[in-house]
């Protein structure tokens, strides 16, 4: 998985590129724990997200608990298979998906 | 420590009983000796002074004048009554009784005194008197004393002591003894008589016996220390003797005896302490001791011979564990015995019993697309069977490789057996050729049990026709054969009568019900599990009785000419390092099922949750293995995937799903995977079986 960071004053977009597993999301977590202070707006580009399994949806719940405090959260470009994974597990209702 | 404390009591109560014994002897044979020899002495020195006694009143009798006597005596009456009291105390009166007393005495009176004061002062006598009894009254009418105890001549006194016991006093009385005021007397009253012989008076004597009284006591005091002393000595004397004859003896021979073993194992004494014993006490103990050493010499000469014999029983039993391991060698053992053959898949088994028995079994390829398959069971148990067994195995191998019939084999071997069988062993025979490219075989029985048959997707079943006799009855022998054809999936279980004749503790036999119903608690399983499972149901039945015969089994299973494809297994550590191999394993094959990319992401987190649910919490914290198991189905078209772990038990499909409703603030972290699967696959099924947990998948693609 590749992690690709663009922050534009207290805004950070984070691009993630293939596999959101268990082996991977220890990566995003650990980046997102040095990142995201002071950030108002985070974005996770998912266009090129191929997968994610619940290790991947466990760091992003623990994302948006940390934002809903201090600021807001979206996902954008989510592709149909990840979008299904939302429904299933409810997330669609927890995180604000463009 | 204990055992020495032991002796050592076990001696001082044997000297101790020794002493008691003596001691108890002693006082009794001392007492029995003192009382004899005091009576005894007392007796004869009683006579003696009762003789004495009686010889000087005698004596004395003689010498006086009877008639003198009576006219004193009739002369005192006359000056009345006598009164000693008062003659003591009142001087005029003892004057005047004197004055009249001394008027009757004439010269006759004074000269038979003096014969009295003779008699008494020669002879030691203490008291010499003469008195005359008148009724039950007596009156003194001498008394040789000069002292002031002398009875005055008519003092008188009422009858008293042993004269009044006797019949006739005035005849005298028989020495008598007694101890009052006087001390100890010796006394005895004779009559003096007329010239008419009649009783005129009596003379008394008494013999002080003071003197022979003290004697006595010193006589039975010297006898009691005499006794002791002589005791004492006795008593050390039987100790020592006893030490000496019987103790010593004993403890040498009971050192000796202990010491029997260790001087056995020490090699370099060349003779035992029991053999160098020397007791010569010339009686039992003696004995004792050469019966010791007779039974030394033969317990060692028995030893000898036992060590021989030992030696013997064990070569004979290395040689027949050879003979057994050599037998048991024969057997092809190493399974899978073709890897490289798919068609079918076989396994075989024989457990011996103690004794080198005769059952084989046997499978070869005789060509490209036959195999052959023996059961056999030689008649009889021990070498000779296991000979013949060795024989009949190799004539059967060796002609079914040149090619033939089962008949034809057997008809053949049978001739070869018979020859020269003057054992008249003989072997059953089930031989069955099977072509693997068609499924058919020829098969032969003779006098074998039924093979078990399963059909695909039946039950194992006993397969019952006439059998042909045993091989190696008759020369000459024809045998039959007959036809049968396997299809894919079909299994086959042959075995000997040590399976349906293995016997419980009740003497019941395991049967060929107990064999279906064992092989039918998985129809289709692998010919070892087949095996394996009538193993345990024999071993179940049959519990703690011993095997009296071998129990052998083969099993074989066609798949058909193209084989059965196994479905492909991953096992490797669960740990999350592992996680992309194990979704290589699946991947690879998905998309050689062209499974739509969808489908296979979907999949990929199904493996990806229960992976990792393994990795992290089955073997927590240890690592354990997972298997990941891939297989394929038809209509509808589906794959399965079972991943099994030896972990804790642990059914995931028993969790609860999360609530999805929740906000994000009040969603738990996790517990979001397993509810993934459900909802994305088609089937989710757990098992747990045999200390494993099987989680199966199925998603149609």
């Amino acid at each position: 998985m590749t992690i690709t960071k663009n922050q534009n004053g207290d805004k950070l977009t984070i691009v993630l590129e293939g596999r959101l597993d268990t082996t991977t999301s220890p990566q995003l977590e650990a980046e997102l724990r040095t990142s995201v202070n002071g950030i108002s707006g985070l974005t996770f580009d998912f266009e090129k997200l191929d997968y994610i399994s619940s290790a991947g949806l466990r760091v992003l719940l623990a994302a948006q608990k940390v934002m809903n405090k201090q600021g807001e959260m979206k996902i954008t470009n989510v592709k149909p298979e990840i979008m299904e994974i939302f429904d299933v597990t409810g997330f669609v209702d927890i995180l604000s998906i463009e | 420590m204990s055992k020495s404390n032991k002796k050592k009591s076990r001696l001082v109560s044997l000297r101790f009983k020794t002493v008691a014994v003596i001691i108890f002897a002693a006082l009794v044979l001392t007492t029995i000796a003192v009382t004899i020899s005091y009576r005894v002495y007392s007796s004869t020195m009683d006579n003696h002074y009762k003789t004495l006694s009686s010889n000087l009143a005698k004596t004395a009798a003689s010498q006086l004048d009877a008639g003198a006597l009576l006219r004193y005596y009739e002369a005192v009456k006359q000056i009345g009554e006598y009164d000693d009291a008062k003659y003591w105390s009142d001087v005029s009166y003892k004057d005047e009784y004197d004055r009249k007393a001394n008027a009757i005495k004439d010269d006759l009176y004074y000269e038979m005194l003096d014969v009295l004061f003779d008699i008494k002062e020669s002879n030691g006598v203490k008291y010499l008197y003469v008195q005359i009894l008148e009724g039950n009254m007596i009156t003194y009418i001498m008394d040789a004393d000069d002292t002031e105890e002398q009875c005055q001549l008519g003092t008188k006194h009422a009858v008293s002591g042993p004269a009044k016991e006797v019949e006739h006093p005035e005849d005298g009385i028989p020495a008598f003894i007694t101890n009052d005021t006087y001390g100890w007397l010796c006394t005895s009253v004779e009559p003096v008589r007329d010239d008419n012989g009649k009783s005129i008076a009596l003379v008394g004597v008494d013999i002080s016996m003071d003197e022979i009284m003290q004697d006595r006591a010193d006589y039975l005091r010297s006898i009691i220390i005499f006794m002791g002393i002589a005791v004492i000595i006795l008593i050390a004397v039987i100790l020592i003797a006893i030490v000496i004859a019987l103790i010593k003896p004993i403890n040498m021979l009971s050192d000796a005896a202990r010491s029997f073993v260790q001087d056995r194992s020490d090699e370099q004494k060349e003779d035992s302490a029991i053999s160098r014993l020397n007791i010569r006490t010339g009686d039992e103990v003696e004995t004792l001791c050469d019966s010791v050493k007779q039974m030394e010499r033969d317990i060692n000469r028995y030893i000898v011979n036992l060590t021989a014999i030992t030696a013997e029983k064990e070569r004979i039993g290395a040689e027949l564990n050879v003979a057994a391991q050599i037998q048991a060698d024969m057997l092809p053992r190493i399974f899978p015995a073709f890897p490289d053959r798919t068609e079918f898949d076989l396994y075989a088994s024989m457990t011996p019993a103690k004794e080198v028995g005769g059952d084989f079994y046997d499978f070869f390829m005789i060509d490209d697309s036959h195999i052959g398959l023996v059961m056999a069971d030689v008649s009889g148990k021990g070498v000779p069977a296991a000979l013949f067994m060795v024989i009949a195995k190799t004539l059967i191998k060796n002609r079914s490789m040149m090619g033939g019939g089962p008949a034809e084999i057997l008809k053949y071997v049978n001739d070869q057996l018979c020859e020269g069988n003057e054992a008249e062993l003989f072997v059953t025979v089930w031989l069955a050729v099977i072509d693997i490219t068609t499924g058919k075989g020829i098969a032969a029985n003779a006098g074998h049990e039924h093979p078990a048959l399963r059909r695909a997707d039946g039950s194992f079943e006993l397969i019952k026709y006439r059998h042909s006799p045993a091989v190696a009855t008759m020369e000459g022998m024809r045998f039959k054969e007959h036809e049968f054809e396997l299809h894919p999936g079909d299994s086959l279980f042959v075995y000997t009568d040590g399976v349906t004749e293995a016997t419980n503790a009740e003497t019941i036999l395991f049967g060929e019900e107990r064999l279906t119903d064992a092989l039918n608690i998985d129809p289709g399983a692998k010919p070892a599990a087949l095996i394996s499972n009538v193993r345990g149901a024999i071993e179940k039945f049959v519990g703690e009785a011993p095997q009296f015969d071998d129990i052998t089994m083969l099993g074989f299973s066609y798949a058909g000419p193209e084989g059965k494809k196994e479905a492909p297994e991953l096992t490797l550590d669960a740990t999350d390092e592992n996680l992309d191999s194990a979704l290589a394993f699946i991947n690879e094959r998905l998309e050689a099922l062209e499974c739509p990319a969808k489908t296979q992401m979907q999949i990929n987190v199904a493996v990806e949750e229960l992976f990792v649910n393994v990795a992290h919490y089955a073997y927590a914290p240890e690592v354990g293995q997972i298997t990941i198991r891939f297989e394929t189905a038809d209509d509808p078209r589906r794959v399965l995937i079972t991943f099994i772990d030896q972990g804790k038990q642990y059914d995931p499909l028993a969790k609860p799903d999360p609530d999805i409703t929740l906000s994000a603030e009040e969603r738990p972290i996790g517990g979001l995977g397993i509810f993934m699967v459900k909802k994305s696959m088609d089937d989710m099924r757990y098992e747990y079986k045999d200390g494993k947990n099987n989680l199966t998948i199925t998603k149609n693609i």
